[in-house]
């Protein structure tokens, strides 16, 4: 091999392994720091919920169920809605609105995630509390799940942010999905008198199942690492969730918040071992749904 | 994967423990050497516009560069402690853990309170802006025992209409001096306080909304009524919150004002000559604002290792409690007391290297 | 026509109404947003606000100058670690590597594209600021760069292995050597690709804020060197945004409407030209 080929080869191998020791090092780094708080409180550190900087004891439970209630919340309402308009797109609609529809869902992703932040802050959380939230609390506050007075941050504030900016992962996903269904068996169906929509439950929703469950996956990651949208409305109160009117904590937003005031140790390494959580978290969910759309054949 | 391959993975391993481990390790007593002088700082928030204002006014009749960096009253210790930085700005005095820990550098430590500020009760009552409360009462609205605003506890001393609304409370969800002073002065009227919650720069608060920073909680409270929280003095002031007169020890309601915040020294001197981190809320001074608190720049007492960077912080330090004092009340914090100037000279005095004082006996 | 047929017809225009009504909600938050973007930004143009540095709350005027120019330091920079890396780790994946060590490494990159970028953030901090002493563009461009450097090796190594095999065994047996026949045949033909990944990358770290927080800081200042804290648009957006002054937030505003434009346009010109 001549000096240049072995150079170059020796550059790229060696540039692919720094995305190996970064993966590694990230992990190592969190694991180290977070070290103290493990070995002070042990696994109960996972399970308690008090954060008590003043007498120093600290709990991940809020955050980490923030961070899943707020997650999973938007995962509700954003795969509804996003499978349904792809389906509409696709199946439905006029041919010039299926071309709209992709620039539409990249402008959706492109859009910088501290901007969603100051949208919902500004023009959301409004609307959302006049006409969502107050009636939700009048006409079903004894349930507790919508207890309290809604005053604007709160989870489901939080929630419906994170689902918007889910929407295209799922979306142009599911779109892709539904183009790789057979046409003829749509048109089959259709011909042998099939509605349109028996045609889309019977032939397309069941191709198409294993990547939409594959897109939530991937979209559920995304609203766990989520940060500043998160932070900017949520309201910030570490107590366990019990009303989604009320605010609430996710582990990213008290990072955010708190971390460069930090003082103690102890205090310090309890944000960076919610972090390593959180980094642990997130890795699992972003395997599972790689896994997922491995099999139904992307990438 | 062949073994040749596995061990270059277990390399790369290998090297990314020990690139972390070293950079951990390094960050104790790690300080860049730079060939000018630099004098490092970092920390309050709080009295950043001042800061700035001092360092560019100093610029110009002395040659040395100031570095203030408003990371917030805990990272700045964290960064004095880690040498870092060679200064901190604090609106909380150190407690006797971080002065413990401080003190294992062997090279002591100096308090010097630079300006007075004040924590002031704002709130967004639609259609009043003057509001009278007792400290008992402003306890009880943050420990949730209060929760609607025509409580008798309020009622009583205002006169206005107040409506059955929910009281929201806002509070600081980040450390910061600003908490500690509030807390602190709710522990000293309150034993409910401070049995149940005590003080700090970050407590765990049984009630009410979080924002970041005194410019969050001030967002709040301009977008939600029926709210209340605290923030400094001057934010109140900039952002047109409305802010509640207090009643002193004296049991007089006192309004936040540069006057009212400067006085509270006034009943403190001998504590303050015993020792400088003494707090200064809740003064016994007849027209003092209770919530009253200074902040402080903390550095080491022995420069020794470094006697002419240790002589220009003096200097500057001199100089800002002494002509850079007529820069405060337009920026909205209460200058010095004059009584206080005197202390802090002497703990000025008190920085040394080698043995001897940094500043010569000119000054004195 | 029958019973069953008339609740046929009627679980159809149901379907056709939900589903049309899920469009409108996926449609509706964009247009509010760039419209929200579009108008409260507009109010904030001014000369003032290109050239100016930020005022202190409370007094009128000033602009971000200083993030405008933060933003152009760190994503520059952060180009400039991310784009060689990246770049030179897809083409060892798609080129060099065996089966078994490629997958590997994908799945590590793909590991890498989904850390949460405040994590990033935070392992800058504990590795770079505080051994630093200082808060950095230079921390704040590497912190991006842990971000992009996953998407544009995965963008370079899914456009090279889309281009047939055949044309790199044919430079082979015209006896170029493989790493000429790489960078001069191969890589051309996947250019297309590549390009679009890296825009795309420098889009999406332009509008990144949860990594700065603790890399980069903010700073009131022009940035004279890299070993300075420095602002960037993102974080004006979510300081100015989240503050009391109008002002500010006004500010904030205008920051928006030049952080969408970028991003906006970046990936319009991407389309068109790559039809990625």
């Amino acid at each position: 091999m001549s000096l240049g080929e072995r150079l170059f080869r020796a550059l790229t191998e060696a540039s692919s392994y720094i995305i190996l020791f970064l993966v590694i090092a990230i992990g190592y780094s969190l694991l180290l720091d977070s070290l103290p708080v493990f070995t002070k409180f042990g696994i109960w550190f996972l399970f308690s919920s008090e954060w008590d900087p003043v007498r120093q004891i600290f709990g991940a439970l809020p955050a980490v169920i923030g961070t899943l209630e707020t997650s999973v919340l938007a995962l509700v309402m954003a795969t509804p809605v996003a499978v349904g308009a792809a389906l509409f797109v696709h199946e439905i609609s006029p041919a010039p609105i299926m071309r709209l529809f992709s620039p539409i869902i990249d402008a959706l992703a492109s859009i910088p995630s501290v901007i969603y932040g100051l949208w919902g802050l500004f023009f959301l959380m409004p609307l959302l509390k006049e006409w969502v939230m107050r009636p939700l609390n009048e006409a079903l506050g004894f349930i507790p799940l919508f207890s309290g007075s809604p005053q604007g941050p709160s989870i489901l504030l939080a929630s419906v942010i994170l689902a918007i900016m889910i929407l295209p992962t799922i979306a142009s996903l599911t779109l892709e999905a539904l183009k790789m269904v057979p046409r003829e068996l749509v048109e089959g169906a259709l011909a042998l008198g099939a509605t349109r929509w028996e045609a889309v439950r019977i032939t397309i929703l069941p191709h198409a199942s294993e990547s939409i469950k594959a897109s939530m996956m991937l979209a559920l990651a995304r609203a766990l690492g989520e940060t500043m949208a998160v932070t900017m409305v949520i309201g910030n109160t570490y107590k366990l969730p019990v009303s989604l009117l009320e605010p609430g904590v996710t582990i990213t937003s008290i990072i955010a918040n708190s971390y460069t005031e930090a003082t103690s140790e102890l205090h310090i390494s309890a944000l960076l071992a919610l972090g390593f959580i959180l980094l642990l978290i997130s890795v699992v969910v972003n395997v599972i749904s790689r896994r997922l759309l491995g099999r139904v054949g992307h990438e | 994967m062949n073994p040749p391959r596995l061990a270059k993975i277990i390399a790369v391993s290998i090297i990314a423990v020990l690139i972390v481990t070293f950079a951990k390790t390094s960050t104790r007593g790690f300080s860049p050497h730079t060939g000018e002088m630099i004098i490092k700082g970092a920390g309050a928030t709080f009295p950043y516009p001042l800061y700035l204002k001092w360092i560019r006014e100093y610029e110009r009749i002395r040659p040395v560069r100031i570095d203030y960096q408003s990371v917030g009253s805990g990272g700045g210790i964290r960064l004095l402690m880690s040498g870092s930085v060679d200064f901190a700005g604090s609106d909380a005095p150190l407690n006797d853990e971080e002065m413990s820990k401080i003190l294992e550098a062997g090279r002591g430590v100096v308090h010097v309170p630079t300006v007075a500020g004040a924590v002031v009760i704002v709130f967004n009552l639609p259609g009043a802006r003057e509001l009278n409360l007792t400290p008992d009462t402003i306890a009880k609205i943050f420990l949730g025992k209060i929760k609607y605003w025509d409580n008798p506890s309020i009622t009583k001393y205002n006169d206005i209409n107040l409506p059955h609304e929910e009281i929201r409370t806002v509070h600081r969800v980040d450390g910061s001096g600003t908490t500690y002073i509030f807390t602190y002065y709710l522990s000293k009227i309150s034993d409910e306080w401070r049995t149940k919650i005590g003080y700090g720069k970050e407590v765990d608060w049984p009630t009410g909304l979080g924002g970041k920073g005194n410019e969050g909680v001030s967002q709040l409270i301009q977008q939600i009524p029926y709210s209340i929280g605290y923030t400094e003095y001057t934010y109140a002031i900039t952002a047109g919150l409305s802010m509640a007169s207090v009643m002193n020890r004296a049991g007089i309601f006192i309004t936040p004002s540069v006057e009212s915040i400067s006085k509270a020294a006034v009943g403190y001197l001998e504590e303050l000559k015993e020792d400088i981190r003494s707090a200064i809320v809740n003064s016994p001074e007849e027209d003092a604002y209770p919530i009253s608190s200074y902040t402080y720049i903390i550095t080491y007492q022995d420069w020794s290792q470094d006697p002419e960077k240790g002589k220009a912080l003096a200097e500057f330090l001199w100089w800002a409690t002494h002509d850079g004092q007529m820069f405060a009340p337009d920026l909205g914090y209460a200058p010095l007391h004059p009584e206080v100037v005197k202390i802090v000279e002497s703990i000025i005095s008190e920085m040394k290297a080698n043995g001897s004082p940094l500043l010569g006996g000119a000054r004195q | 026509m029958n019973k069953i047929s008339i609740k046929r017809r009627i679980l159809n225009v149901i379907f056709y109404v939900l589903s049309a009504i899920a469009l409108l909600l996926l449609v509706t938050p964009l247009v509010s947003i760039f419209s929200a973007v579009l108008i409260e930004g507009v109010k904030a143009l001014s000369w003032d606000m290109f050239t100016k540095l930020p005022q202190p709350p409370g007094s009128k005027g000033g602009g971000i100058a200083n993030a405008i120019q933060g933003t152009l330091i760190l994503v520059s920079l952060s180009s400039a670690i991310s784009i060689p890396i990246g770049f030179l780790a897809g083409i060892f994946m798609s080129e060099y590597s065996e089966n078994g060590l490629s997958s590997f490494l994908k799945s590590i990159t793909e590991i890498l594209s989904g850390i949460p970028s405040i994590i990033a953030g935070l392992f800058v901090f504990s590795v770079v600021v505080l051994p630093m002493g200082t808060f950095s563009a230079l921390a704040g461009a590497l912190a991006l760069s842990v971000l992009s450097i996953p998407l544009i090796a995965r963008a370079t190594e899914s456009a090279l292995a889309s281009v047939p095999r055949d044309i790199r065994e044919a430079a082979l047996a015209l006896g170029i050597p493989r790493w000429k026949a790489i960078i001069w045949i191969v890589v051309r033909a996947a250019s297309g690709g590549i390009i679009a990944g890296i825009m795309l990358s420098i889009a999406r770290v332009a509008g990144e804020t949860a990594p700065l927080l603790f890399t980069a800081f903010g700073s009131q200042y022009f940035a004279k060197s890299l070993l300075e804290p420095v602002t960037a648009l993102p974080l004006v957006i979510y300081v100015y945004g989240s503050s009391p002054w109008e002002e500010w937030v006004r500010l904030a505003w205008g920051a928006s409407l030049l952080l969408v434009i970028t991003v906006t346009m970046i990936s319009v010109i991407v389309k068109e030209r790559y039809g990625k």
